[in-house]
C-alpha cells in the first residue's frame, strides 16, 4: 500500500473527494425536502426554465459524454464526431416528433404512456422490461468509467476494484433514499461539468495552441515544405547541379538515426560518411581542448591564423570546431571547392565563428538551425526551402510528441471513414476471402479419392513416408544449428529476438544441444516462441528453453533415450497410456519435388495436418523423371517450399479455412477468391446505422422524457428543451478538443489497454501542465476527475432510481404481489437497488477492453429500436394496436440488443488480458466477421435495420388486429394533440374515470 | 427518411377528410375534421423542421463521400468537414429548434382562437 499511497496527487485526490461529498450531501438534503415522486413533480413544476434546463442536461451527460467522446476521438478520429453531434442533436427529434403530444398526455414515463395510450396494464409489463434492457447498457459505460477514473487517482489499483467501490457507494446511497432526480443537484452538476470540461481546456490552448491548431499538425506536417518546393522548383531546375551524389529530395531533413548510404570523398585520405544527401562535419576536438588551445595561442602571442587557401570542408571543420557543434552539409555543395584567402581571430573563440559565418555568406553558403542544435549548410539558393522545412519541422514537433506504432495513421484519423467505421471492412480485406460455397466446393475433389481422413489418422499414416532411415537416429555430432545459434543471442538482457520461432524448430534445436532425437505428439501446439535473455552457456539455454515450451502449453518426457514432446493436456493420458499419444520423430524428411502435383500437394496438407481438396481442372505438366528430394521439417513454415514448388507449376494454395487447403488452378484463381469489400461504403452505410441509432436513440431514452413536465406549461417546456439544445451543444465542443489535443501530447495511451487506453485522456492530459506550471496541472486535472465523479455518479443514480423503480413498482408491486403493503415495497425497493447495483457492478468490471462511447451508442441503439417506434407511432398514428406496438417494440428491441451482445463479448475475447480468457469461447466468431464484414457492421451497429423493421411490424400487425384499436383513441389522439389550453386532458380524465368504473 | 415516408402516409390518410370540412365554419373541437387538421399541421411543420435537418445530418457523409477532396480543405486549421460537424452543427440545429418553437406556440395559439370563439358563443 505504502507505495499506491505516495503516488497519489493530493489535489486531484482532494477535488474528487470534495464532489463525492457534495453530490451525497446536496442528494440527501434535497431528498429530505421532497418525499415522494408527486411531491417531487409539483416541486420541479415551480422551477424556472433556466434551472429546469440546466438540470436536464445534467441528467443527460454521462461518462461517455465526458469522458468517452474525448477518448474515441482521440483513437478513432473524425468518425467518433458524429457521437457528441448526434447526442445533441437528438434532442431535435424529441422535440419535433414526441416531447409535446406525450407532455399533453400527462404520462411521466414511457410504461405509463404504453399503459395510458392503450388502456393495457399488460403492455405496460413488456414496456418496462426494456427500461432494464436499456438500463443495463447503459450502466456498463458508466461503471467502467467510475473504474478508469479509480485507477487513475490510485494508480495501482485494479480497475475492477474501482468498480465495485463506486458502484456500491452510489448502490447505498440510492437505496438509503438519497440520489433522488431533484432538480437542483442535478442542475449544479450540470454546471461542474461545465466548468470541468472548458476550464482546464482553455488554458491547455493557451499553452499548447487552440483547437484549431491542435488539428492542423495531423497530416498537414509537410505542406509548408511542399509550398516551399514549389516555389524554389524553378530555381532548382536552373541549378545545374552537376554531382551525381545529389539527392532528389530537396528539402527532406537530415536524420541522425539512419545508416549511412553513402560516401563522399574529401581528399585521397579522408572520406566522410553520406547519409541521405546529408554530410555530417564533426570537429574531432572538443570546446574545452579548443579553449585550452587559444590560450595556449595567447600566451605565445599569437592571435591571428590565416586559413590560407581555404576549402569549403576546412572552413566547414573550422566553424564546428569554434561553436562547439555539428556541422551537417548537404552533399550538393561542392565541399572541395577552394573559397579563397580568410584570417581568423584566433583569440576570442565565438568572434571567430562570426567571421567564418560571414565569411561562408559571402561565398553563397547559407546556415541554418536544427532542432537538435545543429548546424545546417545549404546552397544558398535552397535557403528559403530548407528554412520552411525546419519551421514546419519544428511546429510540428513543438506541438505533437511521434505517435507510437498502434495509433492510426495522421490520413485516416482526420478524414471522414477511418477506423472506427472501416474496421470491419478492413478485417475482411485484410487477408483474401475466398468463396466457401456449396457450388464452388461441388467442383473440388479430394486427392486420395476417399472421403478425407480425420487428422490423427492422416498424420498417422504419413508416419511412414515422412520417416526415412532408422527413426531412433540420434543427431550427427557435426550437425549444425539449423535455426537459432545459441552463441549468438542478443546480448541485451531482456530483448526479445524478432519473428519468433516455429516451436518444432525450437525442439529441435533443443535436441541438437541435448544431443537426443526429439519425438514430437501430432496435436503439439504450433505457436511461435519468443527467446528473450542472453544466455553464456548451453545448459543455460538448454534450461531456458525447458521453461519456455512450459509455459507455451508443451511437456516434456525426458525418461527414455529419446525426448518426447507433448501438450501439457495430454500429459495424464500419456503416462496412463503412452500409446495414446501419437508421436512422430521431430527430425527433418525429404520430400520429391518432383513428384505428381496430387501426391506433392497431398503431403503438403499432411504436413500441415489439414483436409486436402482440389480442383478437377488442375494443370498436368510433364514430370521431371529425376527425383528432386527437399529436406524439410516438419513445421508449417517449410510448407512455403512447396508451395512455391506448386505455383511454379500453375497450382495455387489456398488456405480456404482452418483445418482445409484447397489446390486450384492459378489461371482460375480469381473464380475462388470473393470481390473485396468497399470500405468506403460500407464505412458510409456504418456512420448512417449511427446516425439513425443515436438521433432515434435520444428520442426513446426511458430517463429523459420526466422532466419534460417539470415545467409550468407546455411553452416553457419547449424553450427549455431549446436551452437543453444550447447548453449540451456547447458542451460537446469541448470533449473532441481533448481528444485531438492528446493525439498530438499525450499518444503513449495509444499503447495502453482497458482502464490505461484513450478513456482516461481527459483525467490525465491536464497534468501536463505540471511540467510548466507546477501544481496547475494537478489542480485542474483534478478538476476534470471531479467532473468526471459529477458525470457517472448522476448518471448512474438517475438509472438506478429509474430501474429499481421498474422492478420494484411494476415487476413486483403490479406482476408477482399486487397486494403488497407499502412497507413491503419499500423494503422491496431497497433489495431491488441492491440487486440491480450488484449486476450492473458484475457487468461493469467486465467490459474493461470496451470502449466508453460505444457502449451508450449501443444503450442507444437498443432504445432506437424499442422506445422510440412505440413512441412516434403511437404519437402520430391512430391505427396502433396493442399487439403491433408490443410486437414491433419487441423484436425490434431484442434483434438490436442481441446484435449488440453478440457485437460486444466477439470483442471482448479478442482481449489481450484476463476478458480476452474468460469470453475466448466466443474467439471464433471474428474469423465469421472477417468472412462476412456486412454482417458484422449490421450487428455492431444494428438500427438501420431494426428501426425500419420494428415500424413495418407494427403498421403490419397493427392492420392485421385492426378491431382491437381502442375505442376511444379520437379523443386519446385529441389529448396528444390538441394544445393544453383546451383543458382536453381534464375532460379525458374524468370521462376515463367515469368509464372505467 | 423513415419520417419522410411516414409523413407522406399520414399526410394521404388525413388529406382527405379536409375537402369535407371546408364549408364548416365553427370547428368542433371533439370532431374528427379538427383532430385531422390538427395533426395534420403539426406534422407538416414537424417534417419541415426535420427534412431540413436530415438534409443536413445525411448530406454531410455524402458530401464526404462524394467530395473528399473539398471537404479536406483547411478552415483555420481544421478540415472543413471537422469544423462543420465539430462546431458548426450545433447552431445549425438551435436555428432549426428555434424556427420550430416559434411556429408551434403560434399554431397552438391560432388553434386555440379558432376552437374557442365558438365556445364563448355557445
Amino acid at each position: 500500500m505504502p507505495p499506491i499511497l505516495a503516488s497519489i496527487d493530493p489535489w486531484i485526490l482532494s477535488f474528487s473527494a470534495v464532489t463525492v461529498i457534495v453530490t451525497i450531501w446536496m442528494g440527501f438534503r434535497s431528498a429530505k425536502t421532497s418525499k415522494t415522486a408527486s411531491d417531487f413533480f409539483v416541486a420541479g413544476r415551480s422551477v424556472s426554465v433556466g434551472w429546469n434546463a440546466s438540470a436536464i442536461s445534467g441528467e443527460y451527460l454521462s461518462a461517455a459524454s465526458f469522458m468517452g467522446i474525448a477518448g474515441m476521438v482521440m483513437s478513432s478520429g473524425y468518425d467518433a464526431l458524429w457521437y457528441p453531434v448526434c447526442y445533441a442533436c437528438g434532442y431535435l427529434f424529441l422535440l419535433l416528433f414526441i416531447a409535446g403530444p406525450l407532455r399533453r398526455f400527462g404520462a411521466y414515463t414511457i410504461p405509463d404512456f404504453a399503459e395510458g395510450r392503450y388502456d393495457s396494464p399488460l403492455f405496460r409489463k413488456i414496456a418496462v422490461c426494456f427500461v432494464l434492457f436499456i438500463g443495463f447498457f447503459y450502466t456498463m459505460p458508466q461503471m467502467k468509467g467510475a473504474g478508469v477514473t479509480l485507477a487513475y487517482i490510485f494508480p495501482g489499483l485494479p480497475y475492477w476494484a474501482g468498480v465495485v467501490l463506486v458502484g456500491a457507494v452510489i448502490t447505498l446511497n440510492v437505496a438509503l433514499g438519497g440520489m433522488k432526480g431533484i432538480t437542483l443537484v442535478q442542475a449544479f452538476q450540470y454546471w461542474a461539468k461545465m466548468f470541468a470540461i472548458s476550464v482546464p481546456i482553455f488554458v491547455l490552448m493557451a499553452v499548447y495552441g487552440h483547437y484549431g491548431k491542435q488539428l492542423e499538425v495531423n497530416g498537414n506536417v509537410q505542406r509548408p515544405t511542399s509550398n516551399a518546393q514549389s516555389s524554389t522548383n524553378a530555381t532548382n531546375a536552373a541549378l545545374d547541379v552537376g554531382s551525381s551524389t545529389l539527392n532528389v529530395e530537396r528539402f527532406s531533413l537530415p536524420e541522425k538515426s539512419k545508416a549511412a548510404n553513402g560516401s563522399i570523398a574529401i581528399s585521397t585520405s579522408v572520406t566522410l560518411p553520406v547519409v541521405d544527401g546529408w554530410v555530417t562535419i564533426e570537429s574531432p576536438s572538443s570546446v574545452a581542448q579548443v579553449e585550452q588551445r587559444i590560450k595556449e595561442l595567447v600566451g605565445q602571442g599569437q592571435s591571428w591564423r590565416n586559413i590560407g587557401d581555404a576549402k569549403l570542408i576546412s572552413v566547414l571543420m573550422e566553424l564546428s570546431e569554434h561553436e562547439g557543434r555539428r556541422v551537417v552539409a548537404h552533399t550538393n555543395l561542392d565541399l572541395t571547392r577552394m573559397l579563397g584567402n580568410m584570417t581568423v581571430d584566433q583569440t576570442n573563440r565565438l568572434g571567430a565563428a562570426m567571421q567564418l559565418r560571414g565569411f561562408l555568406a559571402s561565398k553563397d553558403v547559407s546556415l541554418l538551425e536544427t532542432r537538435a542544435g545543429d548546424i545546417l549548410a545549404v546552397q544558398k539558393k535552397q535557403e528559403a526551402g530548407y528554412s520552411a522545412a525546419l519551421h514546419a519541422e519544428s511546429t510540428a514537433q513543438m506541438l505533437r510528441k511521434p505517435l507510437p506504432e498502434k495509433a492510426p495513421k495522421d490520413e485516416t484519423w482526420l478524414s471522414p471513414f477511418g477506423p472506427l467505421t472501416t474496421k470491419a471492412a478492413k478485417a475482411a480485406n485484410a487477408a483474401p476471402r475466398w468463396n466457401l460455397s456449396s457450388q464452388i466446393r461441388s467442383t473440388l475433389v479430394d486427392p486420395h479419392g476417399s472421403p478425407p481422413p480425420t487428422l490423427i489418422q492422416s498424420l498417422g499414416e504419413s508416419v511412414e513416408h515422412l520417416v526415412e532411415g532408422d527413426i531412433s537416429a540420434k543427431p550427427k555430432p557435426g550437425e549444425a544449428s539449423q535455426f537459432v545459434d545459441w552463441t549468438n543471442m542478443p546480448t541485451n538482457e531482456g530483448r526479445s529476438l524478432p519473428g519468433g520461432f516455429p516451436m518444432l524448430a525450437m525442439l529441435r534445436e533443443y535436441g541438437l544441444l541435448a544431443k537426443r532425437p526429439v519425438f514430437v505428439a501430432t496435436n503439439l501446439p504450433r505457436s511461435k516462441l519468443f527467446i528473450a535473455g542472453s544466455f553464456q552457456s548451453p545448459d543455460q539455454f538448454l534450461s531456458y528453453l525447458e521453461s519456455l515450451f512450459l509455459t507455451n502449453g508443451v511437456r516434456l518426457d525426458r525418461s527414455g533415450d529419446v525426448i518426447k514432446a507433448l501438450a501439457a493436456a495430454d500429459w495424464e493420458r500419456y503416462v496412463k497410456n503412452p500409446a495414446s499419444v501419437v508421436l512422430v520423430p521431430n527430425r527433418p524428411f525429404s520430400i520429391n519435388l518432383n513428384s505428381e502435383a496430387r501426391f506433392l500437394f497431398s503431403q503438403y496438407a499432411e504436413h500441415l495436418g489439414k483436409r486436402a481438396f482440389m480442383a478437377t481442372n488442375l494443370p498436368v505438366q510433364p514430370v521431371d523423371s529425376t527425383p528432386r528430394f527437399t529436406e524439410v521439417m516438419l513445421v508449417p513454415e517449410t510448407a512455403v517450399i512447396v508451395e512455391r514448388t506448386l505455383s511454379e507449376r500453375g497450382i495455387t494454395i489456398i488456405p480456404a479455412k482452418d483445418d482445409e487447403v484447397w489446390a486450384v488452378p492459378t489461371a482460375a484463381l480469381a473464380q475462388y477468391q470473393l470481390p473485396r469489400v468497399n470500405e468506403r461504403a460500407m464505412s458510409l452505410l456504418y456512420t448512417y446505422s449511427l446516425i439513425i441509432a443515436l438521433i432515434c436513440g435520444t428520442a426513446g431514452l426511458p430517463h429523459i422524457l420526466v422532466r419534460f413536465y417539470t415545467n409550468p406549461d407546455g411553452g416553457a417546456a419547449k424553450r427549455t428543451t431549446m436551452w437543453v439544445m444550447i447548453l449540451i451543444g456547447i458542451f460537446y465542443v469541448f470533449p473532441p478538443v481533448f481528444g485531438v489535443m492528446g493525439r498530438n501530447l499525450f499518444p503513449e495511451l495509444y499503447s495502453g489497454i482497458g482502464a490505461k487506453g484513450t478513456d482516461k485522456i481527459v483525467l490525465e492530459l491536464p497534468r501536463l501542465l505540471n511540467e510548466k506550471y507546477a501544481p496547475l496541472g494537478s489542480i485542474l486535472s483534478g478538476i476534470t476527475c471531479a467532473g468526471a465523479f459529477a458525470a457517472f455518479m448522476s448518471t448512474f443514480s438517475g438509472l438506478l432510481v429509474s430501474m429499481t423503480g421498474a422492478l420494484a413498482h411494476d415487476v413486483y408491486g403490479r406482476m408477482l404481489r399486487p397486494k403488497s403493503t407499502p412497507e413491503q415495497r419499500m423494503r422491496m425497493f431497497k433489495f431491488a437497488a441492491v440487486l440491480i447495483g450488484f449486476v450492473s457492478i458484475l457487468l461493469g468490471s467486465l467490459v474493461e477492453p470496451l470502449e466508453i462511447n460505444f457502449m451508450v451508442g449501443q444503450a442507444f441503439a437498443i432504445a432506437a429500436a424499442s422506445y422510440f417506434p412505440l413512441l412516434f407511432m403511437s404519437v402520430w398514428w391512430r391505427g396502433m394496436t396493442m399487439r403491433g406496438a408490443a410486437v414491433g417494440m419487441l423484436t425490434g428491441g431484442l434483434c438490436a440488443l442481441i446484435a449488440a451482445t453478440l457485437t460486444n463479448v466477439s470483442n471482448l475475447a479478442l482481449d489481450k488480458g484476463p476478458m480476452g480468457k474468460i469470453f475466448s469461447g466466443f474467439a471464433g466468431m471474428n474469423d465469421f466477421w472477417a468472412q462476412h464484414p456486412l454482417l458484422r457492421i449490421l450487428c455492431e451497429q444494428p438500427a438501420i435495420w431494426t428501426v425500419p423493421l420494428a415500424i413495418t411490424l407494427m403498421i403490419v400487425v397493427s392492420k392485421a388486429t385492426r378491431k382491437d384499436v381502442p375505442s376511444d383513441v379520437r379523443m386519446k389522439m385529441l389529448v396528444l394533440h390538441a394544445p393544453e389550453k383546451l383543458g382536453l386532458k381534464q375532460e379525458y380524465i374524468q370521462e376515463h374515470q367515469g368509464g372505467g368504473h | 427518411v423513415l419520417a419522410i415516408a411516414f409523413g407522406a402516409f399520414v399526410g394521404y390518410n388525413t388529406a382527405r377528410p379536409m375537402h369535407d370540412s371546408k364549408s364548416e365554419k365553427k370547428p368542433d373541437m371533439h370532431s374528427e375534421e379538427f383532430l385531422h387538421s390538427l395533426m395534420r399541421k403539426q406534422l407538416k411543420l414537424s417534417i419541415a423542421c426535420a427534412l431540413s435537418f436530415l438534409l443536413v445530418v445525411l448530406g454531410l457523409p455524402l458530401a464526404n463521400y462524394f467530395a473528399p477532396e473539398f471537404m479536406a480543405q483547411r478552415v483555420f486549421g481544421f478540415t472543413l468537414t471537422w469544423f462543420l460537424l465539430g462546431i458548426g452543427f450545433f447552431p445549425a440545429v438551435w436555428v432549426i429548434s428555434y424556427y420550430f418553437i416559434k411556429r408551434s406556440i403560434k399554431l397552438e395559439e391560432d388553434e386555440v382562437a379558432e376552437v374557442q370563439p365558438t365556445e364563448k358563443q355557445l
